[in-house]
């Protein structure tokens, strides 16, 4: 775990410091990040695992900026988030964020190119055709184009959404489960077209709770209780497996110590 | 391609993907505009009050006298006379001597109708048939057959009343002249230069003088200007030499020949802004619950059109562009529909004597650009309002399973509704202290606001209920109901929607109607509490003659009679401040042997100086006016004429509708026809009334159109006017219900058609299609009758003031009324909701679960 890459990257799009989030208040107050610092570094695939609860999806929202951290600092792409308007962090997040979630969330009105096309559409830029074309084509969904969401399969839908994050030629994309419904061939499927994306310099950050998913990524943070416990570079299938069994029988421990 | 295109162009792509939700707001703007639209041509009709002339049509200018008080507090404001003012012979030669005229023609009109077998053929305001030939001219009547008349006795009729009598030159004619019947010579025949609806009667110019009910005035004065000279400018010149005259040209003229159509005005203008205002409230509400109840059912697609870039701005351009190009759409439609309900309630008042037939309907661009401009514009401010709650979705929420949205309103919006509440008790309140006769203008607008008040704090009331009476409803209910009282609680918003137009329909169906009839029972009493007989006279065919009155007098067994002039006027020196509402006056012989018909108590002065120029006047106007016995005032009578009279008495009249009481003669003189058509009878000492009654009738046998009647006929033709009004109310009450019943199947269908995944998650668990039907039956049934007690509690804002400042503190009304309303609001909540049941179980459950939507 030595020849780990510098997490503290200057170059890093993303940087988390000291970040907490405490959601409700008084006696049913839930801690879900406590004390998160960590960088992505650019062009690198990093996976967060761990159990359920642990806050991965909290650390996910709070450093896309659509979710505000309780106390600590996000910098997006060297602006600290901190006290942005709503519009503002909207405007911030188009011009450097892609998200890629677990339902495939595309807009059900639009066909495959106006979902693809949205989010520079609402940047209030033209989009670039040739770039829409390769991205589509990239995905595999050129045949496809002017069909509506509910008349794909699941497994073309991600690829839309996956499409539709590259499009406006992001800093950085967020991606939730992005698996976590499609079945196992289609899955891989994804996973490998998210890989050739980091070859080619894309920044990915993958929140998912399968060790396949997360084998695919350079570099696996795991999360336990709101907190960075350890990180894996070059991670295998099965040590990530380990590993995660092995938080989860702490943590259990732990809580029943408690 | 700039992004307000693109919000615009995804507002497009997703309306048409999802029409169906989005043909609630359309149906509701579509027939609220119609509404409007049609509102806008009664207002419109009412501002031009155009009536074509008919019997005066071929005389190109009409002279009248003076059209109107001019208020002397308010600069512009003329209120139209009750009666006809007419103008003094002397000013006709003035008239034709202003240069440009060719020939002034004076018109006298005088009752007259023609009498088969001793009955009189028509009835009502066309009884002012009798003209002098020269009159003749004003409508181009040319003989058809015979000759003009002559000498007295001789008279010509039109051609279709002598037609539908099989009348000839030369044959003798039965007339009841000013309410007596004569004997006449048909001289000669005329037919009109166009359709005259109302008969004519043409008599000698000696017989025209005998019959002219005002000696010394005439009616109108037709003008015909001189070869060359152009009748508008003359119209102009007569305004400028000749003072005090009305001069009218074009269809203007018709207002001189048709009396009742100045006096539609107010009316019409009422009943147009009051149910404009009505059909915008509902439509705002409509619309804003419609697109509430949508925005939550994408709040996953809205959400996510946030995470993927959208900022809160553009999310709210895009719900405000899809409601107003259904908005656009359903404007353009509502224009048709508009066009056709127009006429239609503008025919039914017609027909229902709320506004005088001659009117004609007015519809122009003007009324379509306002119906369409004004639906447009409240759209859009209920869609801005509506759609803030879409923009404030968070992009989180595309992440999370759909959470069903609490109930608590945001901060705004319970300040509106505070501000709403409060306005309602204020005009609550402000009608406790108005006089009767003006309250109903002001409580009217308490139900608007009081409904508007539980539309935005709706879904905070739905919890209130379900967390309040829940275990109530389930221990009524049966067990089934626990899960409606669930839903109930949990999809507060949704309900709420349903809420807010079951309110408002009860709401202002029961308040309208109630405080009408509250205040109808007030004016009705009133009238008869000033007054006491043991039996009226009443005559149908013009009034009732001196010579008649002389006779029933002499009848034995009278004991006091007099005269009943009803008219109405002003105080002007000092001026009493009644403006559009002048107060009622009543015209009686003081005194008659001893006796008066009089019932209110004399609290200072004495009945028996009601002669000539006096008043006797209501205590309270009265110590308003700082008036005592003795005072000489100005009063300014129905036909406009200014009268200086004495207070003889003072009158412990009833707190409202109070009558200024004058001297038959005095108020006779200043009528229209100028004869009395009641009079009231008291029995002398030691005679009952059914005998009076009987001896009357005896008397009276074949006068033409005269009935005698006990002491109910008194309020009889005045409870019929009063009929006419709460007739009004019934009909906007009825529109307004019918309009807020679609705008409930709409939330109620697209509420329940929202749910199939919920019915399909449920009937996976093991109900069964009877079991959703009941649970939907039982939620159906929640909000109506929660609106329904809230309508009612708003009704009575309005109601209970109204009952109170009449003094009557209980309000009264027929009660099927109420029955009605309370039928028609589960007549269409239940049926609605089973046929959307049916509708939203028709898949099998395990393809409704995967739906979208919540």
């Amino acid at each position: 775990m030595n020849d780990v890459p510098t997490m503290t990257s200057v170059e890093a799009p993303v940087r988390l410091d000291a970040v907490h989030k405490t959601y409700g208040s008084g006696e049913s107050a839930v801690e879900a990040l406590s004390g998160v610092s960590v960088g992505f570094p650019a062009g690198s695939f990093t996976a967060v695992m761990g159990p359920s609860g642990s806050g991965k999806s909290t650390l996910l929202h709070c450093a896309a900026g659509l979710d505000k951290p309780s106390s600590g600092r996000v910098t997006l792409v060297g602006t600290d988030l901190k006290g942005k308007s709503e519009t503002k962090l909207t405007e911030l997040r188009r011009q450097h964020v892609a998200f890629v979630f677990q339902s495939f969330n595309l807009m059900p009105a639009l066909n495959v190119e106006q979902n693809v096309t949205l989010p520079t559409l609402l940047a209030g830029r033209e989009p670039d055709q040739a770039w829409v074309s390769q991205v589509i084509a990239r995905v595999g969904l050129s045949q496809r184009v002017k069909h509506r969401p509910g008349e794909l399969s699941g497994g073309q839908q991600q690829r839309v959404a996956i499409a539709r994050a590259l499009a406006a030629r992001p800093q950085v994309v967020f991606a939730d489960e992005p698996t976590g419904a499609l079945d196992t061939t289609t899955a891989l499927e994804v996973l490998g077209l998210m890989r050739e994306l980091v070859s080619a310099g894309q920044t990915i950050v993958m929140v998912t709770h399968d060790p396949v998913a997360a084998s695919y990524a350079d570099n696996v943070l795991f999360l336990v209780d709101g907190q960075i416990v350890t990180q894996m570079a070059t991670p295998s299938v099965e040590a990530v497996a380990g590993t995660l069994a092995q938080l989860g029988a702490q943590a259990k421990q732990a809580r029943g110590q408690r | 391609m700039n992004s307000r295109r693109v919000v615009l162009g995804l507002a497009l792509s997703s309306l048409r993907y999802r029409a169906a939700a989005s043909l609630a707001s359309f149906v509701a703007i579509l027939i609220g505009c119609g509404l409007l639209i049609a509102c806008a041509g009664l207002f419109e009709t009412a501002i031009v009050l155009k009536a074509q002339p008919q019997r005066l049509a071929a005389a190109p200018i009409v002279v009248g006298g003076s059209s109107g008080f001019k208020l002397p507090d308010e600069e512009s404001q003329v209120v139209p006379y009750a009666e006809r003012a007419g103008l003094p012979e002397d000013q006709v030669a003035k008239i034709a001597a202003v240069q440009g005229v060719g020939q002034a023609v004076p018109d006298v009109s005088f009752a007259a109708t023609l009498l088969h077998d001793g009955a009189p053929v028509a009835s009502g305001s066309s009884v002012l048939s009798g003209h002098g030939w020269d009159s003749a001219a004003l409508g181009g009547y040319k003989l058809s057959e015979g000759a003009a008349p002559g000498t007295p006795g001789q008279v010509v009729l039109d051609a279709a009343t002598a037609g539908a009598a099989g009348v000839h030159a030369g044959a003798n004619v039965e007339l009841a002249v000013n309410g007596q019947r004569q004997s006449f010579l048909v001289s000669g025949i005329a037919q009109p230069s166009q359709d005259v609806q109302a008969p004519g009667f043409f008599f000698s110019a000696a017989d025209a003088q005998r019959y002219n009910p005002h000696p010394g005035s005439v009616g109108l004065v037709g003008v015909f200007p001189a070869d060359g000279v152009d009748a508008g400018e003359l119209a102009g010149k007569l305004t400028d030499q000749v003072p005090g005259l009305t001069v009218l040209t074009g269809d203007d003229r018709g207002s001189a020949e048709f009396l009742g159509v100045d006096a539609g005005q107010l009316p019409l203008i009422l009943l147009a802004a009051v149910f404009g205002g009505m059909v915008l409230v509902v439509m705002a509400l409509v619309v804003s619950a419609t697109i509430s109840l949508t925005v939550r059912q994408r709040q996953q697609e809205l959400a996510l059109l946030r995470a993927t870039g959208a900022t809160p701005k553009q999310v709210h351009r895009m719900v405000l562009a899809e409601t107003m190009a259904v908005g656009v759409l359903a404007a353009l439609c509502g224009a048709v529909l508009g066009s056709l309900l127009g006429g239609r309630i503008f025919a039914t008042s017609v027909s229902l004597g709320i506004v005088p037939h001659e009117l004609a309907f007015t519809q122009d661009i003007i009324a379509f650009a306002a119906g369409i401009v004004a639906t447009l514009a409240i759209t859009y401010a209920a869609a801005w309002f509506a759609a803030l709650s879409a923009a404030r979705t968070s992009p989180i929420q595309a992440l999370a399973e759909s959470a069903i949205p609490g109930a608590k309103v945001n901060p705004l919006r319970r300040m509106g509704a505070l501000v709403f509440a409060a306005a309602t008790v204020l005009l609550a309140a402000t009608t406790l202290f108005m006089p009767a006769d003006t309250a109903s203008a002001i409580g009217g607008p308490a139900v608007l606001t009081g409904a508007i008040a539980v539309a935005l704090l709706g879904p905070e009331i739905m919890a209130w209920v379900a967390d309040r009476f829940g275990p109530f409803i389930r221990r009524v209910a049966g067990r089934d109901a626990t899960l409606a009282v669930i839903n109930s609680r949990a999809r507060a918003v949704a309900f709420a929607a349903v809420l807010t137009p079951v309110t408002l329909a009860s709401a202002v169906a029961l308040g309208n109607v109630y405080s009408e009839t509250t205040a109808q029972k007030a004016q009705v009493a009133a009238y008869s509490d000033q007054l006491q007989a043991d039996a009226v006279v009443t005559s149908d065919a013009g009034g009732i003659s001196p010579e008649e009155f002389a006779q029933i007098r002499g009848t034995q067994g009278v004991g006091t009679a007099s005269p009943l002039v009803t008219s109405s006027g002003w105080i002007e020196q000092p001026y009493d401040g009644n403006g559009s509402d002048p107060l009622r006056l009543l015209g009686v012989a003081g005194q008659d042997q001893g006796g008066t018909v009089l019932a209110t108590e004399v609290t200072e002065g004495s009945l028996e100086q009601l002669r000539g120029n006096s008043v006797a006047l209501p205590e309270d106007v009265a110590d308003d006016l700082e008036l005592k016995l003795g005072d000489r005032i100005t009063m300014r009578l129905g036909d406009g004429a200014q009268v200086p009279v004495t207070v003889v008495a003072l009158l412990d009249s009833p707190s409202s509708y109070a009558s200024m009481v004058l001297p038959a003669e005095l108020l006779t003189a200043h009528t229209t026809s100028g004869l009395a058509s009641q009079v009231l009878v008291r029995a002398a000492e030691g005679t009952d009334a059914d005998a009076l009654v009987s001896a009357l009738s005896d008397r009276i046998g074949n006068w033409p159109g005269t009935t005698v009647g006990d002491s109910d006929a008194l309020t009889e033709s005045f409870q019929a006017s009063a009929d006419v009004e709460a007739l009004i109310n019934y009909l906007l009450a009825v529109l307004a219900i019918a309009y807020a019943a679609i705008a409930a199947v709409n939330t109620l269908a697209v509420a329940v058609l929202a749910r199939r995944r919920e019915f399909g998650a449920q009937r996976l668990a093991g109900a069964d299609r009877r079991q959703v039907r009941r649970m939907l039956f039982v939620e159906g049934g929640i909000v109506s009758v929660t609106g329904l007690v809230l309508g009612i509690v708003i009704s009575l804002f309005t109601v209970l003031p109204m009952a109170i400042s009449t003094g009557e503190i209980i309000p009264s009304g027929p009660v099927w009324v109420f029955l009605a309303v309370v039928l028609a609001i589960f007549l269409i909540v239940w049926p609605v909701t089973a046929l959307s049941a049916r509708l939203a179980m028709r898949r099998s459950p395990i393809e409704a679960v995967k739906l979208p939507g919540q």
